[in-house]
Formats: structure tokens, C-alpha cells, sequence
């Protein structure tokens, strides 16, 4: 540890190490997105009786049965596509509308818990660097509508200016919670104080139920998953905001859509359901707290939660606009305010 | 620590053309869509700099408060505005003098404040920020500050109500 120390105290060490982690977390979102999406589309085939991808195999045609390599033929397809950028579209913005999108979506990871000791930057603030840093999502959803010059684009443009920040409102609120208990924004002490306490989604750590309600509605809001995709609604829109996006400028918007679903994931692994800690039973054993058994655990435990999204995406139908509205004001936000009273009254009489 | 002092004075650097640059986009662009980005990479490069201050909480605020949600209300304001006139943007030589004035007064005002201002560490203070400095924060924000805190949040609270009064006698004018 002591040579890798004294490695990233040079100049050229500390450049060389802050590319291989930026390179570590890129190929993990890639990867990560990769399989999200042939899993979402399996997943969502199943529930709605259909097959899902079936033809296109990996390597050797391995796995052609559950379209192991529909993805990656799709990215590759994405690459070689003509990049259109409409006539009268404003090309500069149309340009750095996609970049504003993924490099947030990107930059969140830098703070997340993968496991224990595995995280790129403990910053003391991290729980309202990821709240900041996802908030600059939509400056480059807006600035990509307005740019297209289409009025699909734009109409998707508006719902998002006033749903995006609506909803974050509830969904920063819900993220307090699990603050208040764990009396940190620092993401790993939030950890461990799970490893003390238990995990605050149970009735003897805190009984965070309240803000998980709240949380995870807002944060599919945040995402655009279909209840709450409005935004791009198909079959009014007919892509919302990212309509004359073609090629890899739209393969960012999806790239960044995706990521950021993981992400929310697993932040609510994080807040709610003891990180990258093992469940009761297990996490007596020593070595659960090794990194890559922690890493293991978390990665599961997001897992299981984005399963639960894709399972309400693939269920319900997508809300109105209005309904959407009074969805995040006149329910969301009461309750997130509800539970801050409840958790100040429970730290207060229970500790 | 000639490596630290090195890195903290290139991101200084970086920082401040960031900025720089970016606000006199702000006033320089013909487009207003354009000046709000550039309004929002100068709010960046901002929160770049209390970062490099120690002030991390204040600088995720910044973003959170004025890219996230001021700079996106400012460009959905841009967006009801008919097209020819947001693209057509000019001034008269009044408006331009007028501007030319506000902003030299702004800056005599700053440059005398910086002049006069004792920049040596006060004797009381230690070098090193202090470890956990948004705990103290906080204690000093609902303990010695209480009553400015509160009074923030009434203002809030007021400006809150107003907004909505001014819009339900809107609707009902229509």
C-alpha cells in the first residue's frame, strides 16, 4: 500500500491514478449497462408474456437462446449509425446536450459504496454531492429538447423542466432519513452505522419504511421509468426530449439513462438496506466484510431492487401529467416530511 | 507538499478561467439559451472554487441550488419567449452605458472591499480547517445563528405564499 502511496504523492502517479479509476468505473458502467438492458428486456418479456430478445448470441453463438449478444450488437449498431443533426436545430447545444447528461451520470460513482474500502472518493458530503450532481441531469435533458427544434422534443422538454425538479424535491427529503439515523452524509459511515444498528429499513434501526415509499417512486420519476416517463412518452411524444438524436450522441442519452438506474439502486442499497453489509445471519462470518464478499453483497442487493423496478415499469401504466404533479406534491412530499418528524422523534426517544 | 501545493494552485488556475470565460460568455452571447448554459458553467467553476476553500457543503449547494434549479427555471422562462426575440438580442447605447456603469461601480466596490480587507490569518485561527467543519456548521446554524436561520426560512416561507397568491389571482383574471 505504502509503494502506491508514494506512487500517487507524483505529479505523474496522481494523474495515472485518477485515469485508472475513471477507467475502472467507465467499464463497469458499460458493463453494467450492458446487462441491464438484455435483463430489462427479459425481464419485462416474461412479465408480459412475451420472449424477449432470442436470436443473437455471443461469442460462438454462445447463449443465442436468451440473446446474450442483442445488446452489443444493438451498441455496435448505434456506432455506425449516421449521426442527423436536424437543419435548424442550434448544433452546438444539440452537441452538448448529451455530454451534460452522461458526464453527471458518470460522475456519481465516484462516491458510491461498491463495497468495503472499495470506493473511489469518501467524500464528506456524499449523500449532497449525489443529490447535486444528478440534479445536473437535467440541464442537459432540457438543453437537448430545446436544441432539436422539433416540437415533440420541446414538449418533452417542458414535462421534464417541471418534473425532474418537482420530484427531487421528495426524493432529497426521503434521502434525510437514513442521514438523521446514521448522524453522517458521508456514504461508508452510513454504512456502518447500519452494521450497528441494523439496517434502517427495520422496525428495531429506525423503520425507515416511510422513506423508502416515498424514495423509490421519486427516484423512477428521476429515471424516467414508465410510470412516470412522461417525459418520452411513446405514444404521445413519440421519444420526448431525444427525438432527433440518432446514433452515438443518442446512445449517451440511453447510456446515462441506464447508469443512473443502477445508481439509484443502489443508493437505496445504501440508505435502506445496509449497503454492501451481509444480510442477519451471515454477517456474524469474518470475511463477509472482505472486499470482494462486500462487493458481492452490494451488487446482489442493487440488483434485487432494480428487479423491483423493472417489475412496477413492466406493470403499470404511465401516469398524466397532472396526476404526476399531485403524485409528488400532495403525497410525496407530506410523507418524506412525515418521516423527518418520525425519525427526529425516534432518535430522539428511542437512542 | 510541492505536489499538493502544485495541483491546488493548476486547479485554482483551471477554476477561475472556467469562470472567467464563462461569465463573459454569459454577457457576450447573442443567444439567451446559450448565456444561461454559460450562466451555469460559471456557477460550476464557482463550486469548483469553495471546493479548493474547504467549503465542500456549500459548494454542492451551489450546484444543487443554482445549476439543478435556478439556471433550468431560468431557461424554461427563455423557452415561453417568442423565438425572434430571444434570438435578436440587443441593447441601446443607454442600456449599454447604464450596464458599463452598475458593473464598474460593482467592481470599485470589490476592489476597495479586497484592498482593505487584512488578509493575514486572524491569531485565534488555526492553519488547518477544522475535520468535520459541516458539523460545526450545523451546531453553530441551530444554536448561535438560530434566530437568522429561522428568519431565512420565514422569508422563504413568505416569498413561497406570495408566488402562489400572484398566480391563483392570475388564473382567476382569465
Amino acid at each position: 500500500m505504502s509503494s502506491l502511496q508514494h506512487l500517487i504523492s507524483t505529479p505523474v502517479g496522481y494523474v495515472v491514478w485518477i485515469a485508472a479509476v475513471a477507467l475502472v468505473i467507465l467499464n463497469f458502467i458499460l458493463l453494467s449497462v450492458l446487462i441491464i438492458i438484455l435483463a430489462l428486456r427479459k425481464v419485462m418479456g416474461a412479465i408480459q408474456s412475451r420472449i424477449g430478445p432470442n436470436r443473437v448470441g455471443g461469442p460462438l453463438g454462445i447463449g443465442r437462446r436468451w440473446g446474450l449478444g442483442q445488446t452489443a450488437a444493438d451498441a455496435l449498431k448505434l456506432f455506425v449509425k449516421e449521426d442527423v443533426i436536424p437543419a435548424n436545430a442550434d448544433r452546438f447545444l444539440f452537441w452538448l446536450a448529451p455530454i451534460l447528461v452522461f458526464i453527471p451520470a458518470f460522475m456519481v460513482y465516484v462516491v458510491m459504496p461498491f463495497g468495503n474500502g472499495l470506493i473511489a472518493r469518501d467524500l464528506n458530503v456524499g449523500i449532497v454531492y449525489i443529490a447535486a450532481v444528478t440534479s445536473l441531469g437535467v440541464l442537459g435533458i432540457i438543453l437537448g429538447g430545446w436544441a432539436s427544434n422539433n416540437k415533440y422534443s420541446l414538449i418533452g422538454t417542458f414535462r421534464s423542466a417541471a418534473h425532474l425538479v418537482s420530484y427531487e424535491v421528495p426524493l432529497v427529503l426521503a434521502m434525510l432519513g437514513p442521514v438523521m439515523l446514521s448522524g453522517s452524509l458521508r456514504l461508508q459511515d452510513i454504512v456502518q452505522a447500519q452494521d450497528k444498528l441494523g439496517w434502517f429499513i427495520l422496525p428495531q434501526a429506525g423503520f425507515q419504511l416511510l422513506a423508502l415509499i416515498v424514495y423509490l417512486p421519486a427516484a423512477m420519476a428521476e429515471v424516467n421509468l414508465t410510470p412516470f416517463d412522461i417525459v418520452e412518452a411513446e405514444s404521445e411524444l413519440v421519444a420526448g426530449f431525444n427525438t432527433e438524436y440518432s446514433g452515438m450522441k443518442f446512445a449517451l442519452f440511453f447510456l446515462a439513462e441506464f447508469a443512473n438506474m443502477f445508481t439509484l439502486s443502489a443508493i437505496a442499497t445504501t440508505l435502506f438496506f445496509g449497503g454492501w453489509l451481509a444480510p442477519w445471519p451471515l454477517d456474524a462470518l469474518p470475511f463477509m466484510k472482505s472486499p470482494p464478499v462486500s462487493l458481492l453483497w452490494f451488487l446482489g442487493k442493487s440488483t434485487l431492487v432494480l428487479l423491483f423496478l423493472m417489475w412496477v415499469r413492466s406493470t403499470l401504466p404511465r401516469v398524466r401529467i397532472d396526476q404526476l404533479m399531485d403524485l409528488c406534491w400532495k403525497f410525496l412530499l407530506p410523507v418524506a416530511l412525515l418521516n423527518i418528524a418520525w425519525t427526529g422523534a425516534y432518535v430522539l426517544l428511542f437512542r | 507538499m510541492l505536489s499538493a501545493n502544485l495541483w491546488y494552485n493548476l486547479a485554482f488556475i483551471a477554476l477561475s478561467a472556467v469562470t472567467l470565460v464563462s461569465a463573459l460568455m454569459v454577457v457576450s452571447m447573442k443567444d439567451m439559451v446559450r448565456c444561461a448554459v454559460f450562466l451555469s458553467f460559471s456557477f460550476i467553476g464557482v463550486a469548483g472554487l469553495y471546493i479548493l476553500l474547504h467549503a465542500e457543503y456549500l459548494a454542492m449547494i451551489q450546484v444543487l441550488v443554482y445549476v439543478g434549479a435556478v439556471t433550468v427555471l431560468i431557461i424554461f422562462a427563455i423557452m415561453l419567449i417568442p423565438q425572434a426575440a430571444r434570438r435578436m438580442m440587443t441593447e441601446s447605447a443607454t442600456q449599454r452605458l447604464t450596464g458599463g456603469m452598475v458593473g464598474l461601480l460593482v467592481f470599485m466596490l470589490l476592489v476597495s472591499v479586497l484592498l482593505r480587507f487584512n488578509w493575514s490569518p486572524r491569531p485565534g485561527a488555526d492553519a488547518q480547517p477544522p475535520m468535520e467543519a459541516l458539523r460545526t456548521f450545523s451546531m453553530q446554524l441551530l444554536s448561535t445563528y438560530l434566530i437568522p436561520f429561522e428568519v431565512a426560512s420565514v422569508v422563504l416561507l413568505v416569498a413561497l405564499i406570495g408566488a402562489i397568491v400572484l398566480a391563483k389571482e392570475e388564473q382567476n383574471a382569465a
